[in-house]
């Protein structure tokens, strides 16, 4: 069970996000108070800190800066605040990873393991990178729940049911899966599935996405299985399609 | 530069131009008579010793005299007889009286009659020697050339000043608003410096409110939000009924937070934004403390005193010049927040005295330290700096308090109360009815 601690001082938010983490088996610890936040980083170690901005007591970014060379697991912030200089001074603080509020919980959780993956990679000693090659086998078949994608026939099933596609919305389909649980932005999408860069006005990717969520049953405006990440691009859940 | 010279220049040529012209123009119209009188008088003399020669000399010895008049005078003298000069009646009798005619004042050409005989003389025209009239005509051009030097030096230095002033004021337009210009003497085109340096501040000062209310706002919005996205995500995701419930009122809490913030952020915009002149009508301040006593209703275990004793004289004297509504909004909000940080009670007090009215609001909580005291009216403000719930509110209200005694053109402060706690005085001139 990885350990986590949330520094926030949003009772409210802090406990939607304990109870959350929770389902999918984090221990998470909730502090209120930058001042008491170092020395439970320092003595805990855990795998993980969430960190808010601005705390009563001590800020964010002082603590990131106190606990980061005692401290070999990753740094989250999670923020309201917007400004491109805390942002900066977060990762040079040597922050992992940096989100503005609100964020889907769906999101948080996927941010979340994606650095512990990352972590546990660098622990052993082998890059992600290695991994994903793996993966990117064109004779392998992905199952996620229900949902099993095979890419030698072009064939997706979603609880046993066909569901066709086009070769675009296959291949798109094809390179969410294989970085299921990574915020994808639509110019990585547009490099990867065209060789060419995005250029901010197509909606071509939009359009396959919807019609992707259509296809596998997921709802635009509460998506759970494609995500949209406000400003950055698409998520893919691997752990939402039911089970298999 | 060039235009700036050329006009300044054509301007300065113009006025010296034309205040001659006019001079000239006065001298021959309006002035005429002074002028001839005075040139009478400048050759009255040479007349008399003229026409006591030739009183006192025989007619031969006096032409001799004529005769061997000085060639090369600058002021030639003529005799002859009056029908030789073709005069017009009208002066012929001014000259038989004895007077003196001016023909022309600027040329300086005069008749005089000799006493007891039909001689005229003419003085005049009056000559310069021609070199000097030619070196004096060098130095009248030269003038214009000096002028013109000067004037071009005089505004190259304005120029360049202005430039500074110039370059400054695009910088400030384009987004850097820590530009200031010199004040420095060599620098100074009359106050402009200064002003450009006072407006530059208040600006910046006024901009940097303005975004720190921005992420303020930003900030104060998106904790409940994130909250509702969270709650909202989870809801889908929950299948047990009680649970779902449970989400939905949270939900609905954080709704009212939110309403509840934009109802308190137009509001304060409204004072923020507003220049009005409010109506400074008299009022019964003691009525309106009572009012806002009796709408804030009281929790049991923190006692609310109010000292009535201000006002048990006169009916006059608290009749007062305030806008009623927004003074107890004012009082009110100063009496929450003693209320949020009260351990045990809550003193009101008014003192009336020297044209100022001063409401105090004591409470024996905690107070407020001496460096902080400056901060708590800014908007979002509050001393924990963290955005606690615990205390509730917005940071708002005692903002807003600030307005409404800016309005009234008095002022909130804050200081230490006798009680311990935090005191806060709310004053307004009271001397200046109805303005």
């Amino acid at each position: 069970m990885n350990k986590i601690i949330l520094v926030e001082d949003d009772e409210k938010l802090s406990s939607l996000i304990k109870n959350y983490l929770q389902k999918y088996e984090f221990d998470v610890t909730v502090l209120g108070d930058g001042n008491l936040a170092v020395d439970a980083i320092l003595s805990r170690q855990p795998d993980l800190v969430v960190l808010d901005l601005m705390l009563p007591g001590k800020d964010g970014l002082a603590i990131c800066r106190e606990i980061r060379s005692k401290y070999a697991g990753s740094i989250l912030f999670l923020t309201a605040s917007e400004d491109d200089m805390d942002h900066v001074a977060g990762v040079e603080l040597g922050a992992d990873d940096f989100n503005v509020k609100p964020i889907q919980p769906r999101v948080l959780l996927a941010r979340i393991r994606m650095l512990l993956r990352r972590n546990e990679a660098q622990r052993v000693n082998t890059p992600i990178a290695q991994n994903r090659k793996e993966k990117t086998e064109h004779h392998k078949v992905l199952t996620f729940g229900t949902l099993s994608i095979q890419y030698s026939k072009r064939s997706v099933t979603l609880s046993g049911d066909t569901v066709t596609l086009t070769t675009g919305e296959f291949e798109l389909l094809w390179l969410f899966a294989n970085h299921a649980e990574e915020t994808l932005s639509r110019d990585f999408i547009y490099k990867t599935l065209r060789g060419i860069e995005y250029d901010g006005m197509d909606r071509a990717i939009d359009t396959k996405v919807a019609n992707l969520r259509k296809k596998l049953g997921d709802n635009a405006s509460l998506s759970t299985r494609i995500i949209t990440v406000r400003g950055q691009g698409y998520l893919f859940v691997p752990d939402s399609w039911g089970n298999g | 530069m060039i235009r700036l010279f050329i006009s300044f220049y054509l301007i300065l040529a113009a006025c010296f131009v034309g205040f001659q012209l006019v001079g000239n123009a006065l001298e021959k119209g309006y002035f005429k008579d002074l002028v001839n009188y005075d040139k009478a008088n400048d050759y009255i003399g040479a007349f008399y010793f003229l026409n006591e020669l030739h009183k006192n000399l025989d007619e031969p010895s006096f032409k001799k005299v004529v005769e061997n008049f000085p060639k090369t005078s600058n002021i030639p003298i003529e005799i002859a007889e009056l029908s030789n000069f073709s005069l017009p009646d009208e002066e012929l009798s001014l000259l038989k009286k004895g007077d003196i005619y001016v023909e022309d004042s600027d040329m300086d050409i005069l008749f005089y009659q000799l006493e007891g005989a039909d001689l005229v003389v003419r003085i005049g025209p009056m000559q310069t020697y021609e070199r000097l009239e030619e070196v004096s005509n060098w130095f009248n051009q030269v003038f214009f050339l000096v002028l013109g030097v000067s004037a071009f030096v005089w505004i190259l230095s304005l120029q360049f000043k202005l430039k500074r002033l110039d370059n400054a004021a695009s910088q400030f337009g384009e987004g850097d608003l820590n530009v200031r210009v010199s004040e420095k003497g060599r620098h100074k085109v009359g106050r402009l410096n200064h002003s450009f340096n006072v407006m530059a501040d208040r600006i910046e000062k006024l901009i940097k409110g303005h975004k720190s209310l921005t992420n303020a706002v930003a900030h104060e919005i998106r904790t409940p939000v994130s909250r509702i996205r969270f709650q909202l995500d989870m809801m889908y995701e929950e299948r047990g009924e009680s649970q779902r419930k449970e989400y939905m009122y949270g939900m609905s809490d954080d709704l009212n937070e939110l309403s509840d913030l934009v109802d308190e952020l137009l509001t304060y915009a409204r004072f923020d934004r507003q220049a009005l002149v409010i109506n400074m009508a008299g009022h019964s301040l003691h009525q309106s403390i009572l009012n806002v006593i009796n709408a804030r209703h009281f929790q049991s275990d923190l006692r609310l005193l109010y000292d009535e004793s201000w006002c048990a004289g006169e009916q006059s004297e608290h009749n007062l010049p305030f806008e009623p509504k927004y003074l107890e909004r004012a009082i009110g909000n100063l009496v929450s927040n003693a209320k949020k940080y009260a351990c045990s009670k809550i003193q009101i007090h008014v003192h009336n005295q020297f044209g100022r009215c001063a409401i105090y609001v004591d409470d024996d909580g905690p107070g407020i330290l001496e460096n902080q005291r400056q901060d708590i009216f800014q908007p979002f403000n509050r001393l924990d700096n963290s955005r606690t719930r615990a205390t509730g509110g917005y940071g708002l209200g005692l903002a807003i308090v600030k307005q409404i005694a800016l309005l009234h053109g008095g002022e909130v402060s804050v200081e230490t109360a006798p009680l311990g706690g935090a005191r806060f005085v709310f004053s307004w001139p009271t001397n200046h009815h109805a303005s």
